[in-house]
């Protein structure tokens, strides 16, 4: 059995804590065998996963906020819109990590913002507008890695 | 060079590993770039406790001839302690050659199905979370597995690499 984890001085990356993948000698790896190394700039935990839904009525502007505890980071955010299991479209968001894009039925009607409320608390503010009436049911995933 | 790895208990007298960033000190910094501690008890939040991007799968699809086709791999299903299946989050990036020059791209996230098989940079993703042994026939004993399929359009010179994590979709 190989030896996987690392917690010291490693050849080429120097004192950290590593862990190399299934049959990779830790101290001999190279970046790419590692499923988790300290020196890495950001290891990318996961903070929040919700489906958010939003309906709007037709008129005017809907708006759906979330708060989540952030740990003092202005975080990265991903947001995939669904309606019943199906994916449709992504609209717009801002600070987005990334978002999908399966259509043009909803392109430019919802906007998604994040905002670093203060060290402790992130929002995330959902927003919907058009002149027709709609529930959404948006996947919404908050990262540690910074904006 | 600053203290970066905290593998004991902090400062709150909390058992726990702790990365920080660059030129932090682990010790007294916010700045952590792994902490074993993230907890969210927010109103409306269900806490990930921090759960890693890990992937449980990835590979690399290639397609071949003109007319439209499905390509599959299977992935050993995600099911909690009370036996309920889920399906997991894929990230999948698309490249196409168009001519020799000239390359489309694309990507799909998501816990996607899209049954009405509309076509997005030229595919869509299909993701079901169990009922299936690892060649990708019905399930009958074993190890059961969920299985990810792609519908490519026109899928000649297509070159579609997946990575399949451990979040599966409810948390």
């Amino acid at each position: 059995m190989a030896n996987r984890v690392l917690l010291g001085n490693h050849g080429t990356y120097g004192y950290g804590l590593y862990v190399s993948k299934s049959n990779i000698d830790v101290t001999g790896a190279n970046i790419e065998n590692f499923l988790f190394a300290s020196t890495a700039t950001n290891n990318n935990q996961l903070l929040l996963l919700e489906w958010i839904p939003i309906t709007h009525g037709g008129s005017g502007t809907t708006t759906v906020t979330q708060q989540y505890a952030n740990f003092n980071k202005d975080c990265e955010v991903m947001m995939v819109y669904t309606s019943g299991g199906e994916p449709v479209t992504a609209g717009s968001a801002t600070d987005a990590w990334s978002a999908n894009d399966f259509g043009s039925l909803f392109t430019g009607l919802v906007t998604l913002t994040n905002t670093k409320t203060s060290s402790s608390v992130g929002t995330l503010t959902l927003t919907a507008t058009g002149a027709s009436s709609y529930t959404l049911n948006p996947i919404i995933a908050v990262f540690t890695q910074e904006i | 060079m600053a203290n970066r790895v905290l593998l004991g208990k902090d400062g709150n007298g909390d058992y726990c590993l702790k990365v920080s960033a660059s030129g932090a000190n682990v010790l007294t910094t916010s700045n952590l770039t792994f902490n074993s501690l993230i907890t969210d008890s927010t109103s409306g939040v269900t806490s990930t406790e921090g759960r890693a991007f890990n992937v449980i799968q990835s590979g690399v699809i290639n397609g071949s001839g003109t007319t439209a086709a499905t390509y599959s791999v299977q992935f050993p299903s995600i099911v909690d302690n009370s036996g309920n299946y889920s399906i997991p989050f894929v990230h999948a990036l698309y490249e196409k050659t168009v001519t020799e020059t000239n390359i489309a791209a694309g990507y799909y996230t998501g816990y996607g199905y899209h049954a009405s098989g509309t076509y997005s940079w030229g595919a869509y993703m299909l993701l079901e979370s169990h009922g299936f042994n690892s060649s990708g026939g019905n399930y009958t004993s074993g190890t059961q597995y969920g299985r990810l399929r792609f519908n490519a359009s026109n899928p000649g010179n297509m070159s579609l690499s997946y990575y399949i994590l451990a979040i599966p979709a409810h948390g």
